[in-house]
């Protein structure tokens, strides 16, 4: 049997026409240049600038609600801390934000553009994730301090029972949020590790990605232990006789 | 500095329109249909325009395009898509009119291209554009040796999967 020469099939692709006669048009390039990136970097981008809009709502929405319970200043106080909670939250996200990797730096081969990626989402862009999932429960918080505004003009006094529910839908709102913003991030960084392994062509526990994976999974525990441990002592704060 | 910026604009168009044989060759290799293509030479196009300023010219502007065109492909993501598990989503499948203006040789090849993964089809993609063994590990971040490798063995799995499409 003759065998197959990928010459050939070299000097065909070389040679089609229809690659130089599919041209796209200048004004069509020109929208394109000015489009909204759909790349990895892109979607972390606009995840984060929702959250820092979400954030900034919900300061406005707990400095309402100092004006509201003007006469009673110990929730005053505490709409203050909620306060200064999101505006530290809105810092540090937009710290991140602007460490976010792009391709700005075009020497840099595949290899070292999909290192850069991971490195980055497994050791710093998890905390943006644990902090944008803390709106979830900020929000809880403002709402039901809304409704006892507008029920009760105070904040009525809480039994055991209450900081259960209380507490508990708090921190379930936070881990949904947390998992479902988790899973999704999940989704998109193992596309860039197995294209990294294809590389590499070394199983996934033999390579850097390892050390990648654990770092990622301890950040991810020490961070939400650290936040709803800080949830649960401010509920008791709040709603303490 | 409004005419300095129109300028760059200008240069980096008419640099793209020489080379867009490059953008439909890659977007080609990397889609499985029209609306995927179009994605992703929107895409590659904002990277390169995005990456324009930091273009030393050190080497080629196709050299530094096939570089950018080929980190976009390869870093770029697929959406979860609910209900559906990322291992139902058979990646082999393309659209069939997708390559009908193409000719025969280029379709078989294509078909056979597309069962390769993001990498192997980026080393082959320089190998048919004849890019260097020394091109291509430097693209890529691998070694010569393993591309002189990587290479005899797509080569041969490409030969089989022709001789299967033939």
């Amino acid at each position: 049997m003759e065998e197959l020469n990928l010459e050939n099939y070299k000097s065909a692709w070389k040679t089609e026409q229809s690659f130089f006669e599919e041209k796209l048009s200048r004004d069509k390039i020109q929208k394109f240049m000015q489009s909204a990136s759909k790349n990895i970097s892109g979607l972390f981008k606009q995840s984060l600038i929702i959250d820092i809009i979400i954030k900034t709502l919900l300061s406005f929405s707990f400095g309402l609600l100092i004006v509201f319970y003007s006469n009673q200043s110990r929730i005053q106080i505490i709409n203050a801390v909620f306060i200064f909670l999101a505006i530290f939250c809105i810092v540090i996200q937009i710290k991140i934000y602007k460490k976010i990797p792009g391709m700005k730096n075009t020497d840099q081969n595949i290899k070292t553009l999909l290192y850069s990626y991971i490195d980055f989402y497994t050791r710093k862009f998890v905390l943006s994730l644990i902090i944008s999932s803390f709106s979830s429960s900020l929000f809880f918080i403002s709402g039901t301090l809304y409704y006892f505004y507008f029920k009760y003009e105070t904040i009525r006094s809480f039994q055991y029972d209450d900081y259960l529910v209380f507490g508990a839908i708090v921190v379930i709102g936070f881990l949904l949020s947390a998992f479902v913003q988790i899973k999704n991030f999940k989704f998109h960084v193992n596309q860039l590790e197995n294209g990294l392994a294809e590389i590499e062509q070394e199983s996934i526990d033999e390579s850097k990605l390892k050390h990648y994976k654990k770092l990622n999974n301890r950040n991810l525990i020490i961070y939400s232990i650290i936040l709803v441990i800080g949830l649960l002592l401010l509920i008791l704060f709040i709603f303490k006789k | 500095m409004y005419k300095e910026n129109r300028n760059i604009k200008t240069e980096f168009l008419d640099e793209l329109d020489r080379h867009q044989g490059i953008l439909q060759k890659i977007c080609f290799v990397y889609s499985r249909n029209s609306l995927e293509k179009e994605d992703l030479c929107q895409e590659i196009i904002l990277q390169l325009w995005k990456s324009y300023p930091s273009f030393k010219r050190k080497s080629a502007f196709s050299t530094w395009m096939y570089r950018v065109a080929l980190n976009t492909a390869l870093s770029l993501t697929k959406k979860p898509q609910l209900f559906i598990k990322t291992e139902d989503i058979p990646d082999n499948s393309f659209d069939i009119e997708y390559s009908m203006s193409k000719s025969e040789d280029i379709k078989i090849l294509y078909r056979a291209i597309y069962q390769l993964n993001k990498v192997e089809k980026a080393i082959i993609l320089l190998w048919l554009e004849d890019k260097s063994y020394e091109e291509i590990a430097e693209t890529i971040g691998m070694s010569v040796k393993n591309v002189s490798v990587r290479l005899v063995r797509i080569k041969a799995k490409i030969k089989e999967l022709i001789k299967k499409y033939q």
